[in-house]
C-alpha cells in the first residue's frame, strides 16, 4: 500500500510527525505549509487523501477543500484545533469526509486515514453493497449472514455482541435501554443489566471504533439507553 | 433690508387682521340686528327707494294727516299736538273746536302739505293763501290726494294711483304693508259727518323747511314731519351704505391678513412672547375686569326681564296689589273653612301670606323663565345685539383684549399658568426634600379642612344667638373660604393624583430594571414631585448599565482569549503528543522508554487540562450551549457507573450505589451531567483513602432529585474552602492527578442545565450533592 497523501498545515513540526507515523505505515506523502501550495499539490494524479488544517496563512482549508473539491474527488480529512460543535458541522458541510480536533493521537489518526482509503479505493461505489445489507458509514451489516464488516474488512464478533449489534444495527438511530437490550439479546428478564450490556458495548467499540474513547458509532445516551449513530 | 420687509410685513399683516375683523364684526352685529328685525326691513326697502312718496313711511303719514284733517272737517276729536299750544288757559282744550282750531293752526304753516278741508262744499280749514287745488297743482306740488266724502284719490305725477286693490283693507304685520289706510275700501266705510266732508291735499315734491315765529306766544315753531321724514329716509340709507362700505372694506383688509397669515402669526408670537411675561394671575384678573367693565351692561335688558317675568307669571303670583289680593283671599277662605277664628286670620295673612306669595314666585321662576325664552328669546338676543352694536367700542376692547391676553396668550405659550403665583410656589416648593414635600401638601389639606370646621361652627353659633351678619358680610365670611378650601382640596387631589401616576411609573421602571432592562429611562415632568427619585434612579441605572455592558465585554474578551489561547496551546501539543507517540514506537533503551511514556502520560493531562480550562471559562461566561431533554436521572448514574466500571475496579475502592429501580425523570443535557458525575466519581475515586468506601445515592424528596457522591478523603480536607471554586484542591501539595477544575466544571454545567451542585465538607467526609427538580 504506497497510496500519496497530502498532508497539509502551516506548522511545519506537525506535519512532520504526521508524515513519519504515515510513511511508517508505508504511505507516500506530500507536504504543504499553506492553502495555495495545497492547491498546487493537489493536482498530483496519484494523490489519494489530504489532511487538511482549517487555520492557515493565505488560503485557509476550508476554502482549499471547497477547491479542490471542484476539481477531483479526493476524500479529505480536516484537522482542526476548534473542537466545537458547530466548527465540526462546518467543517464537515464544506466538504469534509471527518473532522480530527487537535490535539489528536497519531493511532486514531492513521486509523481515520486507512478508513477512509478503504472506503473510497478498495470499496469503490460505497452503495455497492449486496442487497438486504445495512449499511451505516464505516459500517455494513449483512442480517442473513449475521456478519459485519467495517471499511469492508470483516469484524470478528462474538454470539452476544453479534446480537447486539444485529439489534442496533437493524434500528439505525433508535435508544435502547440496557433493560431492553438485555431482554431481546440474552432472551431473559434483565436484572443489573446496566454493566453486563456495558461492557460488551465497550468490547464492540474496540472493534469497531477508531477511538474506542470517543464513539462515532456506538454511542451512550446518557440517561436513556445505548444507540448507533445513524450516519 | 430683508429683515425689516420682513417686519413690516408681519406689522401689515397684523394691523389687517385687527382693522379688518373689527369690520367685519360691527358690520356683522349691525346687518345681523336690521336684517333680523322686519320693521328694520322695511326701513331699509323704503330707504332704498327711488322715489321717496312711494314709501311706506310716506304712506303711513299721508294717511293719518288725511284722517286728520277728515277728522278736522268732520268736528271730530282730534289728537296730538296740544302741548305746543298750552296757553296757559286750563279749559281751552276742553273744547273740541278749540283743538281743531289749534291743529289746524299748526298744520297750516307747514308748506310741505296743502290742504283745502270743505264741508258741504263750504271751505272750512286751508292753507293755500286761495289757491284752488281742484283747479291744478302749484309749481313743485305733483301728488294731490282728494277726499270726495266717500273715497280718496291720489295723483301722483299726473297719474292716478291705484289705492284700493281688490276693495278690501287687509292687516299686515310685516314690511309689505302697500295698502294706503284711507277710507274707500269695501270694508272701510265713512260715516254721516265724514261724508259732508272733501279734503284736497297737495304734497310738495322736495320736502323743505317752513319756520313760523310764534313770538306773540311761544317763539319760533316748525313742523316740518315731511322733511324729516324724507331727511331720515335719506341718512338711515347713508348709515346702511356706510356699514355696508366698512364691512366691504373689512373682508377686503381680512383678504390681506389670508395673504399675510404667516406674518401675522409671527406678530402674534411677538405678542405672546410680550404677554407671557406677564403673570398669569394678572392676566385672568385683567380680563375679567376688562369683560366686567366694558361689555355692554344689560341693566336695561335686567329691566326688560323684570316686566316680561311679571307679563308671563303665573296670575296668584303677578307682583301687584291686586293678584296679590286674590291669592290672600284664596289663604283667607281655607282659613275660614278650617275654622279659624277671622281675627287669627287676619293676623296670620299680615304674618305669612306675602311671604307664602314670594315662595311661589321662587317656585315658578325657572318655568317663566323657560316659557319667556321660548316665546322672546330671538327678540332677547337681538335687543342684547343692539346693545353690543351700540356700544361697539366697548365690545372691540373686549373682544381683542380677551384675543391678546387669553387666546393668543395660550395659542403661543406652553402652559401659561407656570408664570406666576402658581409656578412660583410649585418652584418654591420643590426646594424642599421629598418627605417634607408630601407633608407639607397634607397640612394644606389639614389646615382646608380645619377652616372649613372653623366655618361650620361658625355659622352654628351664628345660627344659635342670632349674631346678625349683614349680607355683605356673608360672601366674605362664608363664601371665599368655602371657596379657598375647595381650591386647596381641588389642588390636593390633582397633585395627589399625579403622585400616585408617577409612583406607578417609579414602580413599573424598578421592576423593568429589575427584569434587566436597563436601557430605557424614566421620563418625569421636571415638575414631578418625584422628579429626583426618578433622576436618581435613572443615574442608578445607567451606572448598572454601563457595568453589565463592561461585564458583557470583558466576559466576551475572557472567552476570545481562553479560546485563543488554546488553540495556541493545542497546535504545539499536538506536536508534542505526536512525537511522543513517535518516540514510544522507536526501539529506546530502559531508562529512556520510561522517559516517553512520562512524558506521553503528562501531554494527555496537558491536553485534558486545556480542553477542561476552555468548557470551564465558557460555562462561566454562560455561553456554554446546552441540549435540555427528558432523562432517567438513576438510569443516568446507573450508565455512568457501568462506563466507569473499569476505573472503580482498577482504583482498588468500594463505590456502594443505592440508586432507586424506578424512573425518576428529570430535565437536563445528558452529555454535560454524564461529564458532572465523570467528574465527581473520578474526583471519589482519585482522592479518597485507599481502601475505603465511595458512596452514590439518589433519593427523590419534596420533588427534587438529590444525587449525591460521599467518599472519604485521603488527605485532610480543609474546613470552609470552596472546593467549587477554580484550581482549588484538597491537597495542595499533590501534583498529579487533575487539574483542580474537575468540580468547578461539574458546578457549572449543573447549573446550566438548571440544576444545583452542593458541596460540603465535614471533617474528611466528602460530598457533593447534585439535586434536579423532578419533571
Amino acid at each position: 500500500m504506497s497510496e500519496t497523501i497530502l498532508v497539509v498545515d502551516d506548522d511545519r513540526e506537525i506535519v512532520g510527525a504526521i508524515a513519519a507515523a504515515l510513511e511508517k505505515e508505508g504511505y507516500r506523502v506530500l507536504r504543504a505549509y499553506d492553502g495555495m501550495e495545497a492547491l498546487d499539490m493537489a493536482v498530483d494524479p496519484e494523490l489519494r487523501l489530504i489532511l487538511m488544517d482549517v487555520m492557515m496563512p493565505k488560503l485557509d482549508g476550508l476554502s482549499a477543500v471547497l477547491r479542490v473539491r471542484e476539481r477531483r474527488n479526493l476524500p479529505v480529512i480536516v484537522l482542526s484545533a476548534k473542537s466545537e460543535e458547530s466548527d465540526k458541522v462546518l467543517g464537515l458541510s464544506m466538504g469534509a469526509d471527518d473532522y480530527v480536533t487537535k490535539p489528536f493521537s497519531m493511532q486514531e489518526l492513521t486509523a481515520r486515514v486507512r478508513s477512509q482509503l478503504r472506503r473510497y479505493t478498495r470499496l469503490g461505489d460505497v452503495n455497492a453493497v449486496p442487497d438486504g445489507t445495512v449499511t451505516n458509514g464505516r459500517l455494513a451489516y449483512d442480517p442473513a449472514n449475521r456478519t459485519l464488516t467495517a471499511d469492508g474488512e470483516p469484524v470478528k464478533l462474538t454470539n452476544i455482541e453479534t446480537g447486539i449489534v444485529d439489534l442496533l444495527m437493524r434500528n439505525l438511530g433508535r435508544v435502547f435501554p440496557a433493560e431492553e437490550i438485555y431482554r431481546r439479546v440474552w432472551g431473559e428478564e434483565a436484572w443489573s443489566s446496566e454493566n453486563t450490556v456495558m461492557v460488551h458495548i465497550r468490547r464492540i467499540r474496540e472493534k469497531i471504533e477508531l477511538n474506542p474513547r470517543e464513539p462515532d458509532y456506538l454511542k451512550v445516551v446518557w440517561g436513556i439507553g445505548y444507540k448507533m449513530e445513524k450516519k | 433690508m430683508d429683515t425689516k420687509w420682513k417686519k413690516s410685513k408681519s406689522i401689515i399683516g397684523f394691523l389687517a387682521f385687527l382693522l379688518g375683523v373689527s369690520l367685519l364684526l360691527e358690520g356683522a352685529l349691525y346687518f345681523g340686528t336690521k336684517l333680523t328685525s322686519s320693521g328694520s326691513r322695511r326701513w331699509i326697502s323704503d330707504s332704498f327707494q327711488d322715489d321717496w312718496r312711494d314709501t311706506a313711511e310716506f304712506r303711513n303719514f299721508i294717511s293719518s294727516r288725511l284722517e286728520n284733517l277728515i277728522t278736522m272737517g268732520a268736528g271730530g276729536f282730534v289728537y296730538g299736538y296740544e302741548y305746543y299750544y298750552d296757553t296757559g288757559r286750563p279749559n281751552y282744550y276742553s273744547i273740541n273746536s278749540n283743538r281743531i282750531q289749534a291743529m289746524h293752526e299748526k298744520f297750516k304753516e307747514d308748506k310741505n302739505i296743502l290742504y283745502i278741508v270743505e264741508k258741504d262744499r263750504e271751505a272750512l280749514y286751508s292753507n293755500t293763501d286761495g289757491f284752488d287745488l281742484a283747479q291744478g297743482l302749484p309749481e313743485g306740488y305733483n301728488f294731490l290726494v282728494v277726499f270726495d266724502g266717500t273715497a280718496v284719490r291720489i295723483n301722483k305725477d299726473g297719474a292716478d294711483l291705484d289705492i284700493y286693490g281688490d276693495g278690501y283693507y287687509r292687516f299686515n304685520s310685516g314690511e309689505s304693508t302697500n295698502q294706503w289706510y284711507v277710507p274707500g275700501y269695501k270694508n272701510f266705510t265713512v260715516d254721516d259727518a265724514g261724508s259732508k266732508v272733501k279734503v284736497l291735499m297737495a304734497v310738495i315734491d322736495e320736502p323743505q323747511i317752513f319756520i313760523k315765529g310764534n313770538y306773540g306766544s311761544s317763539g319760533s315753531d316748525q313742523y316740518n314731519e315731511l322733511y324729516y321724514l324724507n331727511r331720515n329716509l335719506e341718512s338711515y340709507r347713508e348709515s346702511v351704505m356706510g356699514h355696508a362700505v366698512r364691512m366691504g372694506a373689512g373682508a377686503g383688509l381680512f383678504l390681506v391678513y389670508l395673504l399675510l397669515r404667516r406674518d401675522k402669526k409671527r406678530a402674534d408670537m411677538a405678542l405672546a412672547r410680550g404677554t407671557g411675561k406677564v403673570w398669569f394671575e394678572g392676566k385672568v384678573l385683567a380680563a375679567v375686569l376688562l369683560v366686567f367693565f366694558c361689555m355692554p351692561r344689560m341693566e336695561y335688558l335686567g329691566d326688560v326681564w323684570q316686566e316680561l317675568t311679571y307679563a308671563y307669571a303665573p296670575p296668584a303670583t303677578v307682583g301687584t296689589a291686586s293678584s296679590a289680593d286674590i291669592y290672600y283671599g284664596d289663604l283667607a277662605a281655607e282659613l275660614e273653612q278650617q275654622g279659624v277664628p277671622p281675627e287669627e286670620i287676619e293676623a296670620a295673612l299680615s304674618e305669612y301670606g306675602y311671604a307664602q306669595i314670594s315662595a311661589v314666585e321662587q317656585d315658578s321662576e325657572f318655568n317663566t323663565a323657560v316659557t319667556i325664552l321660548q316665546e322672546n328669546g330671538g327678540w332677547l338676543l337681538r335687543e342684547y345685539l343692539g346693545e353690543l352694536a351700540d356700544h361697539f367700542l366697548n365690545l372691540l376692547a373686549v373682544f381683542w383684549g380677551l384675543y391678546l391676553l387669553i387666546f393668543n396668550d395660550w395659542r403661543y405659550n406652553r402652559k401659561p399658568w407656570k408664570q406666576g403665583v402658581f409656578g412660583m410656589l410649585a418652584v418654591h416648593e420643590l426646594k424642599y426634600p421629598l418627605q417634607k414635600r408630601l407633608s407639607r401638601m397634607n397640612g394644606f389639606l389639614g389646615l382646608a379642612t380645619f377652616l372649613l370646621w372653623l366655618e361650620v361652627l361658625f355659622f352654628l353659633v351664628a345660627q344659635t344667638v342670632e349674631l346678625y351678619i349683614p349680607s355683605w358680610a356673608i360672601w366674605n365670611l362664608f363664601g371665599l373660604p368655602w371657596l379657598l378650601a375647595a381650591a386647596v382640596y381641588a389642588w390636593f387631589f390633582w397633585r395627589q393624583r399625579r403622585l400616585w401616576t408617577d409612583f406607578g411609573a417609579v414602580a413599573g421602571q424598578l421592576e423593568a430594571v429589575r427584569a434587566g432592562d436597563v436601557e430605557r429611562e424614566l421620563a418625569l415632568r421636571e415638575d414631578s414631585d418625584l422628579y429626583q427619585m426618578a433622576d436618581d434612579l435613572n443615574h442608578v441605572q445607567q451606572g448598572l448599565h454601563q457595568a453589565v455592558e463592561e461585564r458583557t465585554r470583558s466576559e466576551r474578551m475572557k472567552v476570545e482569549l481562553v479560546t485563543n489561547v488554546s488553540h495556541d496551546l493545542k497546535t504545539p501539543l499536538t506536536s508534542i503528543i505526536s512525537y511522543t507517540e513517535l518516540l514510544s514506537q522507536e526501539p529506546l533503551e530502559p531508562p529512556a522508554s520510561e522517559y516517553v511514556q512520562i512524558m506521553g502520560e503528562k501531554a494527555q493531562r496537558l491536553k485534558a487540562m486545556v480542553q477542561d480550562v476552555f468548557e470551564v471559562s465558557k460555562a462561566a461566561s454562560g455561553q456554554l450551549p446546552v441540549k435540555l431533554e427528558g432523562l432517567d436521572y438513576a438510569r443516568l448514574l446507573r450508565q455512568t457507573l457501568a462506563d466507569m466500571a473499569q476505573a472503580i475496579e482498577a482504583s482498588g475502592l468500594t463505590l456502594r450505589p443505592s440508586i432507586p429501580e424506578e424512573e425518576v425523570p428529570i430535565t437536563a443535557d445528558s452529555d454535560r451531567l454524564y461529564r458532572v458525575f465523570q467528574n465527581l466519581i473520578g474526583n471519589a475515586l482519585k482522592y479518597s483513602l485507599p481502601g475505603s468506601r465511595v458512596y452514590l445515592s439518589l433519593v427523590v424528596e419534596g420533588g427534587r432529585a438529590a444525587a449525591s457522591v460521599r467518599n472519604t478523603s485521603a488527605a485532610e480536607l480543609k474546613p470552609g474552602a470552596d472546593y467549587t471554586a477554580r484550581f482549588v484542591r484538597g491537597d495542595e501539595s499533590r501534583t498529579d492527578g487533575g487539574s483542580g477544575l474537575g468540580l468547578s466544571i461539574a458546578q457549572s454545567f449543573t447549573r446550566a442545565c438548571g440544576g444545583e451542585l452542593t458541596v460540603t465538607t465535614e471533617a474528611d467526609l466528602f460530598t457533593a450533592v447534585v439535586t434536579f427538580p423532578v419533571a
